[in-house]
């Protein structure tokens, strides 16, 4: 919302004050602004001057050189300009050194120009922010010859500061939505006197009853109305209104218009005119739209209108859409002459409602929606009849109305009050201070307070929306008594061990032990859309979706980490040869939010990748002394490679799976390698991890083990995980066992393999004796040989 | 045969002073050994008398120590000389790495949340997490944001289809905690929110955020400053001048703004701080009574301080990050780098 600052001292005494000052002030006092358009001093060193001459420039053909008078004080400069419509005699604007042009891009220095001396620059008028016209440079009223020397902001009279308000800073103050509002404020961070308040009666006219008003919906609580008569046609608001309106970034468009609008900026409260002649009847009746009825708005766009929103029903079809914006049967044009001027109190869900539905956000929309007070429009009424008959003295008001929902016109403006303590305020703030410092702190406000121990503060009615309990002063008290004047306490609260929050320090045990293990932790995001859960082997059984994504990407949740790993993997896989992720993240349906422990490995030309993966899982299950088996899964699973597939468990506790990328889903994403994934779940993992018992130290054996290697020949599909419990099972002797080769291929059965077996045996109470040791060889191979697996050089 | 000891003892010590190294056994042996020069010299002892046979003896042991010592001399000499050729003989180009370094990452994400939650632990907050899919209730209205709020709007919130919502503050944990838990409390949320927004350099619709508050019976403003400046002054790792400016937050009363004082100038005003001197950092305030009414709590009795800040907005300005979408990108190229 845009600011006046020589309309804002119409209300507040501001002197001379510095703008970047003020800007300050209001920042660290009330809101935080977007910005601030201060033409003083944008046009600094910039001066009203006078062509004396133009000749041409002896070393430049498109050159010229001119000598320009700046009046007595400054005398006349020689500046070298290049814009072809400089004449001699006419008035320039013109930047002496230290000006600032193009957007403060450049500064002006003297300086020599093709050999000749150039004192300064003839400004055309977008290089100092005047305009789009760069045809030439910028010539000026002949008037102001009188006015050489003088800063071209003051001759052209450009000395407002216009203040920029971040509207979500506002949005909790619907009083400060205008001139009067900020006045208030900028008084109260000054110690000014408070602006006068408006009236906030209804103005008089000859007669209450032409139009008859009802209300038939909740949703408005005030609706005011008057007509006015007898205005000549076509006429247009005065130049300094215009000037205000332009200034707040509203275009004039002809006086009844221009009215409304500005006292909407001035006292914040929206009005719509009415071309009376285009009413159909004397019937004013607000009520909610009916779902699909139609209107076509100022803008000429027809618009279908749902239920929850507000029109305005001339008793034969709706002419506005309230809050938003008129409708174009009863718009206001050069032919005009009656008006029926509203000015309305709606309530703040139908205006957001209608605003989000027909995506029309207005300067009317955005103050509703705060949610405005009934009072304010008696106040804009009585403002309007005011200024009309300042402008236009024909007109005359013919009738002043109004209806009301619940709540009489003397309760809304009846002052309210809270009461609060000196302890309180003192205590929530962390300053010492009396309770006669913090009343006059209030009535910097404009808020009556009094009391010692108790105080009572009482609320006019433009503050009755956001000042409702005590916590609401304490935010008056302490921004207008100064957040740069509060101390800086330590609390002084009681020693508190927290408690740890162990199943996060998991997360982060997790992390730190997946990325020693040469992977890379990321973190991708939790969406997935239709597609890529088709391209996944997913349909959309369960899963959770997202009913306004903005974009294409985010128009469901995934139900598994896997297929943003693997659009990662395949990014990476430009750039690198081997691609180890982990992911530790949220996984979604419309049952369950968990977290999942996922990865993936893909490395160029390895056809082979489940290995890889296998021994980062087992790595990360031996970091947290746990012992992972891998079982061949049958399962049908959509992202798995039907051969390369297992899940994992602990002690027969099923906790996820691990296995290739089915090469359907790598082909549908198009990923050149192979890719092999995992998914534990991180919940039962944890609870796992948990319920370990605390560990027992096992003394190391004091007596020799004896390693043996044995090499078989097994059936193709028997399981290396059988073999190796096989030995271990068959010799309390036997306590390692491992695979340390597997060959099939020339020299072997199709539908055999040969395995290579390394165990040892030991005794943790006494030598092994070659008896013992023969004995447990002979079971060993007894139980191999149960198994299929004829042993090799026996 | 004194001479002959006298002669092997002259050409012996001669031969050891001048062996090889790799000869040096060899000698030993053919000297001293079982079937060595000397101990078959001294089978010619056996035909003396025994007067001979005890000053022969004595001689022939002194000629034994004399080799024997000799030896010793020579290998210390050899293995001091080998050691003194190391460098040169077992030289090795120490700059050639021909097993490649194969580290994984931990993404800037965990690495700030794990930094974070140790320096709020250590000031005695506890850490809580919550659920990304979050009812309207605990997202907006017991955050004080009723349904036409118009802080509603400041939030493009997604809706879910089944009438939940992704959370879009990390606030929502400290609603539900307010609930549960018993009152003095210190307590921090830290993670993934989301926004429903395009994309670009500046915007995300999924980021991060650390949220935190401090319910007590007599806290201040002036309490939250001082513990939000500590705080700070601990992730930066500096001390970290702060001021507070008026901000709305539906959730807090009174609510700010706080920024701190740009490191670069010293609040001097530089390019990094936008010539302002001030960088915004956190949103901040008293916990707002109707929160503590909707949590069952009574404000009269109890008060509290929350804050709220973005992960991605320190970690950008730490690392000058500038592009947020990185941190979703995971190039390895880029997490390789932190």
């Amino acid at each position: 919302m845009k600011l006046s600052l020589s309309w804002l001292r119409e209300y507040v005494p501001l002197g001379d004050i510095d703008s970047t000052q003020l800007v300050h002030d209001i920042t660290t006092h009330v809101a935080e602004l977007e910005g601030v358009e201060d033409m003083k001093t944008t046009l600094a060193n910039i001066f009203v001057g006078k062509a004396l001459s133009v000749e041409p420039h002896p070393n430049a053909d498109r050159l010229r050189i001119s000598q320009v008078d700046l009046g007595a004080d400054m005398g006349t400069r020689q500046i070298v300009c290049g814009a072809s419509n400089l004449e001699a005699g006419q008035i320039i604007a013109v930047a002496i050194e230290g000006a600032k042009v193009f957007g403060g891009s450049v500064t002006i220095k003297k300086t020599k120009i093709r050999g000749e001396q150039s004192n300064g620059m003839i400004c055309a008028e977008d290089e100092i922010g005047l305009g789009g016209d760069h045809l030439g440079i910028m010539v000026l009223d002949p008037a102001l010859e009188s006015q050489l020397g003088t800063p071209l902001a003051d001759a052209l009279q450009l000395d407002d500061i216009i203040l920029d308000i971040d509207n979500k800073a506002i949005s909790h103050r619907p009083d400060l939505w205008c001139h009067l509002g900020f006045a208030r404020e900028i008084a109260a961070i000054y110690n000014l006197p408070q602006p006068q308040n408006p009236t906030i009666t209804l103005p008089t006219a000859e007669a209450s009853d032409l139009y008859s008003i009802s209300l038939e919906t909740d949703d408005c609580l005030r609706y005011a109305g008057m007509s006015v008569s007898g205005i000549p046609a076509g006429l247009t608001s005065p130049a300094w209104m215009q000037k205000r309106l332009e200034s707040c970034g509203i275009r004039p468009i002809s006086l009844l218009v221009d009215l409304t609008n500005y006292v909407m900026l001035e006292q914040g409260q929206p009005l719509h005119a009415f071309d009376a002649d285009k009413l159909s009847g004397n019937d004013i009746i607000v009520r909610n739209a009916q779902e699909g009825e139609k209107i076509i708005t100022l803008d000429d766009q027809e618009r279908t209108l749902s239920d929850s929103y507000v029109v305005i029903d001339d008793g034969k079809d709706p002419v506005a859409v309230a809050g938003v914006m008129g409708g174009a049967s009863t718009e206001i044009d050069s032919t005009t002459t009656s008006v029926f001027f509203e000015a309305a109190t709606f309530k703040k869900k139908p205006v957001r409602e209608a605003r989000i539905g027909l995506g029309l956000q207005s300067e009317s929309s955005n103050r509703f929606e705060k949610g405005l007070n009934p009072v304010l429009p008696s106040v804009a009424l009585n403002r309007v009849a005011e200024l009309l008959a300042e402008l236009c003295p024909e007109a005359t008001i013919a009738s002043v109305q109004e209806a009301h929902n619940g709540t009489t016109f003397d309760e809304i403006t009846e002052d309210t009050v809270i009461v609060t303590t000196r302890d309180y305020l003192a205590g929530i703030s962390g300053v010492d201070i009396s309770s006669s410092e913090i009343c006059d702190t209030f009535a910097h406000l404009g808020l009556v307070a009094t009391g010692t121990d108790t105080i009572s503060v009482t609320i006019p009615y433009y503050r009755h929306t956001d000042l409702c309990e005590p916590a609401d002063l304490a935010e008056e008290f302490i921004r207008i008594y100064g957040l740069e004047n509060l101390p800086t306490v330590a609390p002084s609260a009681d020693v508190i061990a927290p408690t740890l929050n162990t199943r996060r320090q998991f997360e982060w045990k997790l992390r730190d032990i997946l990325s020693s293990l040469e992977t890379h932790d990321v973190h991708l995001y939790d969406f997935i859309n239709e597609e890529l859960l088709n391209k996944c082997g997913f349909d959309l059984d369960g899963i959770i979706g997202v009913n306004n994504a903005l974009t294409t990407d985010c128009t469901h949740l995934s139900p598994t980490l896997i297929p943003q790993l693997l659009l990662c993997t395949d990014r990476n896989l430009r750039f690198q040869d081997t691609i180890s992720l982990s992911r530790i993240g949220k996984v979604y349906s419309q049952t369950f939010e968990k977290l999942s422990i996922s990865g993936s490995y893909s490395a160029k030309k390895e056809s082979t990748p489940y290995h890889h993966i296998q021994s980062i899982v087992s790595g990360l299950f031996a970091a947290l002394n746990l012992s992972v088996s891998f079982t061949p899964s049958t399962d049908i699973e959509p992202l798995y490679h039907p051969g390369r597939h297992a899940t994992l468990s602990v002690n027969g506790t099923t906790l996820g799976r691990i296995g290739e990328l089915h090469p359907l889903v790598q082909n549908n994403l198009g990923i050149k390698e192979r890719v092999a994934i995992y998914e534990i779940d991180f919940d039962l993992l944890f609870e796992l991890y948990n319920s370990l018992p605390t560990l027992e130290h096992q003394s190391t054996p004091t007596f020799p083990s004896v390693t043996q290697d044995f090499s078989l020949l097994v059936d193709r599909l028997e399981l290396a995980e059988n073999l190796r419990s096989s030995v271990l099972s068959s010799s309390s002797l036997a306590t390692e066992c491992t695979i340390t080769d597997v060959y099939m291929g020339e020299g072997i059965p199709d539908d055999k393999k040969s395995v290579s077996l390394r165990f040892t045996l030991l005794d943790s109470q006494a030598t092994l004796t070659e008896e013992v040791i023969s004995e447990a060889r002979q079971n060993i191979i007894e139980s191999l040989q149960k198994l299929g697996a004829e042993i090799r050089g026996l | 045969m004194k001479h002959e000891l006298k002669a092997l003892r002259e050409r012996a010590l001669a031969d050891i002073s001048s062996a090889e190294p790799a000869n040096l056994k060899d000698l030993e042996v053919s000297l001293l050994g079982k079937k060595g020069e000397l101990t078959s010299l001294l089978k010619g002892l056996g035909s003396l008398s025994i007067e001979e046979k005890k000053d022969i003896g004595k001689f022939a042991n002194t000629v034994r120590d004399e080799i024997k010592l000799a030896f010793e001399d020579r290998s210390s000499d050899i293995l001091a000389a080998e050691m003194a050729a190391l460098a040169k003989n077992e030289w090795i180009d120490v700059t050639h790495q021909p097993l490649t370094n194969k580290q994984g990452t931990v993404h800037p994400f965990s690495q700030i949340m794990q930094e974070l939650e140790g320096i709020f632990t250590s000031m005695g907050f506890e850490i809580f997490d919550g659920d990304h899919i979050e009812t309207e209730e605990f997202n907006f209205d017991a955050l004080n944001i009723p349904p036409d709020h118009p802080a509603r709007d400041h939030q493009d919130t997604f809706w879910l289809q089944d009438g939940r919502v992704l959370r879009s503050q990390t606030s929502d944990t400290w609603a539900r905690i307010l609930r549960t838990r018993d009152f003095p409390l210190r307590g921090v949320s830290l993670g993934r929110v989301f926004r429903n927004e395009a994309l670009d350099a500046s915007h995300e619709h999924t980021f991060h955020q650390f949220e935190g508050f401090y319910i007590d019976k007599d806290v201040s403003v002036a309490n939250m400053t001082s513990a939000l400046q500590t705080m700070l002054s601990r992730i930066f790792g500096t001390d970290i001048t702060v001021r507070l400016r008026p901000g709305y937050f539906p959730f807090v009363e009174p609510g700010y703004e706080l920024d701190f004082q740009c490191t670069v100038c010293n609040g001097k005003g530089c390019s990094v701080c936008k010539h302002v001197g001030w960088i915004e950092l956190l949103g901040c305030g008293m916990i707002h009574p109707n929160v503590l009414r909707m949590a069952g709590k009574d404000p009269d009795q109890w008060r509290g301080f929350a804050w709220g800040g973005g992960l991605e907005r320190l970690l950008m300005m730490r690392h000058k990050i500038s592009d947020i979408r990185m941190f979703h990108e995971c190039d390895i190229r880029d997490l390789r780098q932190f």
